[in-house]
């Protein structure tokens, strides 16, 4: 009996301790598993939200209306592809979803979002909630387990181009006297390059480079994937600001120089079928020869009482691609029975007794392309007119220089279209609409005027102006100042210079450097080049002013509801 | 002959002998169970510490942005194998602040025009200089610019303390009190911030039979400070 004892005594002993090891064994794995589970479970939840976050941006980028009103049924909203798996939830800006990588076992990670989108109206107001006109504010829980995520997550709609000034290559300023860069618009005071940007020597003391605050208060800012020169770009090791330089720079020019980003900014390809141009209700096109339109001067004679007369008039001709040239007098002055010109043959016209001549388009001066002797203006006014090739509008005449009137209204929109061609203007351009050309766009200023009403390019602040084409080119020649108002859209580049003479002879134009640099230049609104870069050369003072207005005027946005959106703020508790 | 009742005395001595190896293996078997043990206790609480102190870290560095960090390095020798003094290793007890929100749940805290937050505090993290392993102190300042514009704070050595005269509301917590090491580094280029932390436990410094129990856990994490604005 002792020895069984013994042993029983011997086998419980033993027994203890294995229970007592296997007991401690799994203890500590509870705790370890535990703890490894509870992490697994509070990233989950965090990845969760953060693939909530990933989806509805997605989903505004291809909708801006998405969540703006009240979803119908709990249906699933369709993926291609993915983890995810995504349902509305009825009567409500809200959506819900799980990820399906676990088998549907019940215990997947799962977010909530509630959607206050403001995307496209000025409201500030969303369901109770404070929500900035057109922004997006959402509301996610993510949650895995017993573990929860919070986020909440401010989106702003972006407008198609964002800078005042934005190129895919290089933005040459080198070679101007004083810059400055400012905008309208409360949050964005930018400028962006693709490649690299030159400004002047401000950083070494000469010249000027100011980088305004924005209305808001925030800091102006220049972007360049590439480097930021102060000063032309000595060859291609040179460094640009870098470092302390960099940092003085920026402190001297008053915003943030940021050269090498690491942002890819990708520049809308715009059409003209996005532009907001010749689409009202009531507006006709009309069709008008290519070719040279001019101002011009001839000698006349007439008999009068049997007597030889002569005097010198102004005429507008007009020189197709190929063939004899047509001649154009104002026949208010000189009536068509008194008027011999000399040499003009059967292809002049007379202007009716108005001073007003018809050179293209349709009848009753409706969408053609007129010229009023009197105010030497051309104009396509409350009309939309194409050209199928190239368009000049030139002035032949020392001193004279005629102004191309682009008249918008509630109906109509003055624009000026050449298909398969460029569109060249020696004069002053005023009045909102705009010049869309699938060639290049060349425009040469007015000389005799120095700003103000009729300086060069300018635009009434309801319209504005639109000069879109391969290649953009303002010329300063012999003018004293620029002043455009709207967009400027080059598929490739946009140059605009002062130091050069147009020269114009029978319908050619040629290009001579001068001296004479431009006294000012002003572009308020947004220049684009989209696949090339811009050049601003031999200014005395350049003023870059980024205004959203106009953009919102003359451009529809993306279609289909697209739209680019921005992240603001986010708060995760 | 009648067999003897009882043990014989060699019996009795290889029976104490097999009971008394028993012993000592089942022992040495507990010895081991409760080291392994001690250090998974170890490692359990260095893991909880990484999560309490991570998760504020993590959230006050995503909510705020790039524009506002600045960050105090500061070097320290502390004891490579405690309790004992030598050798000692060079590490980093660095500072962090950046801009915070006070109440980022208000309305009030964002500008009505822009939407973005109008920052109107700063958060500052440090590890104290105590041997041999500090405490990780997240403090809340004052912030008397209210702006948009996210601006780093000033921060100097003589900032990393408990007693520090811009402390808001009394609003300081110990994260931890196992910091070996809180590096920070600033990645300008891509404005993220790296953090390296070291942290030692304290069980460790008791030595079982001779042998230090010292564990250390150790992460390198790169943060990004979404509201960084802008993006360079």
């Amino acid at each position: 009996m002792k020895k069984r004892g013994m042993a029983l005594m011997l086998v419980l002993t033993v027994t203890s301790v294995v229970v007592m090891m296997t007991g401690a064994f799994v203890a500590a794995n509870h705790a370890n598993f535990a703890s490894l589970g509870a992490s697994q479970r509070q990233r989950e939840a965090e990845l969760v939200t953060d693939s909530a976050t990933q989806y509805i941006y997605y989903r505004l980028e291809q909708d801006q209306k998405f969540g703006s009103v009240p979803f119908r049924g709990n249906d699933e909203i369709p993926l291609q592809d993915g983890g995810l798996r995504v349902y509305q939830v009825d009567g409500k800006t809200e959506i819900t979803g799980t990820l399906i990588d676990e088998g549907g076992s019940g215990r997947e990670p799962s977010f909530r979002a509630h959607l206050y989108n403001n995307l496209g109206t000025l409201h500030s107001e969303n369901q109770g909630v404070k929500v900035p006109p057109d922004c997006v504010l959402i509301r996610i829980t993510g949650k895995s387990g017993s573990f929860t995520s919070h986020c909440d997550i401010l989106y702003r709609g972006e407008p198609l181009f964002d800078a005042s000034v934005t190129a895919n290559k290089m933005v040459q300023m080198a070679s101007n006297g004083n810059i400055n860069i400012a905008s309208t618009d409360k949050s964005r005071n930018w400028l962006r390059s693709n490649e690299s940007i030159e400004f002047n020597r401000f950083a070494y003391g000469s010249g000027s480079t100011k980088i305004e605050p924005t209305p808001g208060g925030l800091e102006g800012v220049v972007w360049a994937k590439g480097k930021i020169f102060s000063g032309k770009k000595n060859g291609d090791n040179d460094p640009g600001l870098e470092g302390a330089a960099l940092g003085t720079a920026s402190e001297k020019a008053g915003g943030v120089l940021a050269p090498k980003s690491r942002l890819n900014h990708d520049i809308y390809k715009l059409t003209p079928d996005d532009l907001n141009l010749g689409n009202k209700g009531t507006q006709t096109w009309g069709n008008v020869a290519p070719g040279t339109y001019s101002v011009d001067r001839g000698n006349v004679t007439w008999f009068e009482y049997g007597k030889p007369k002569s005097a010198t008039v102004q005429i507008v001709s007009y020189t197709p691609p190929s063939g004899v040239t047509q001649f154009f007098y104002d026949g208010s002055q000189w009536g068509a029975g008194a008027i011999l010109p000399q040499g003009w043959g059967v292809a002049s016209a007379v202007s009716d007794t108005d001073g007003v001549v018809r050179l293209g388009g349709t009848t009753d001066y409706g969408a053609a392309l007129t010229y009023n002797f009197k105010t030497n203006t051309f104009s396509a006014d409350n009309s939309a007119i194409q050209v199928d090739g190239d368009l000049r509008i030139t002035s032949k005449v020392d001193g004279v220089v005629p102004s191309i009137k682009l008249k918008s209204d509630a109906n109509s929109t003055g624009v000026i279209k050449a298909t398969h061609g460029s569109i060249s203007i020696q004069g002053t351009l005023t009045g909102g609409g705009a010049l869309v050309a699938d060639g290049d766009i060349h425009l040469m200023c007015n000389p005799q005027v120095r700003d103000g009403d009729g300086a060069a390019v300018d635009a009434d602040k309801n319209s504005g102006v639109v000069l879109y084409g391969k290649n953009v080119n303002i010329y300063g020649a012999n003018n004293r100042t620029v002043d455009f108002k709207g967009l400027i859209y080059a598929e490739e580049d946009v140059k605009i210079m002062g130091g050069v003479k147009v020269i114009t002879d029978k319908g050619q134009l040629t290009w001579v450097a001068t001296d004479n640099k431009l006294d000012k230049l002003s572009l308020e609104g947004a220049v684009v080049a989209r696949t090339g870069g811009v050049n601003i050369t031999e200014t005395d003072e350049v003023n870059l002013t980024y205004n959203q207005d106009y953009l919102n005027a003359l451009t529809k946005g993306m279609p289909d509801n697209r739209r680019r959106i921005a992240h603001l703020w986010t708060r995760k508790f | 002959m009648r067999r003897a009742k009882g043990f014989t005395l060699l019996e009795s001595l290889v029976t104490i002998a097999v009971l008394g190896g028993l012993i000592a293996v089942v022992f040495a078997v507990f010895r081991v169970g409760a080291t392994g043990f001690k250090v998974g206790t170890n490692r359990l609480d260095l893991q909880g510490d990484l999560r309490r102190l991570m998760a504020p870290l993590r959230k006050d560095l995503q909510n705020s942005s790039f524009q506002s960090t600045s960050f105090v390095p500061i070097s320290v020798d502390v004891p490579a194998r405690p309790p004992n003094a030598n050798p000692t290793v060079t590490v980093q007890r660095d500072g962090l602040s950046l801009n915070g929100l006070l109440r980022p749940q208000e309305d009030g805290s964002y500008d009505n025009d822009s939407g973005l937050p109008i920052w109107d505090c700063y958060i500052c993290y440090f590890a104290t200089l105590d041997q041999p392993d500090g405490k990780l102190v997240r403090m809340v300042l004052k912030d008397s610019s209210h702006s948009v514009l996210s601006r780093p704070l000033n921060l100097g050595p003589g900032d990393l303390s408990l007693s520090n005269k811009d402390l808001l509301q009394n609003n300081l917590r110990v994260l931890s009190d196992q910091m070996m090491e809180f590096g920070v580094t600033l990645d300008e280029s891509n404005q993220l911030v790296r953090l390296h932390i070291r942290l030692r436990s304290k069980i460790g410094h008791q030595v079982m039979g001779g042998r230090s129990l010292v564990e250390i856990l150790e992460v390198q994490t790169t943060i990004d400070p979404a509201n960084t604005n802008p993006r360079l």
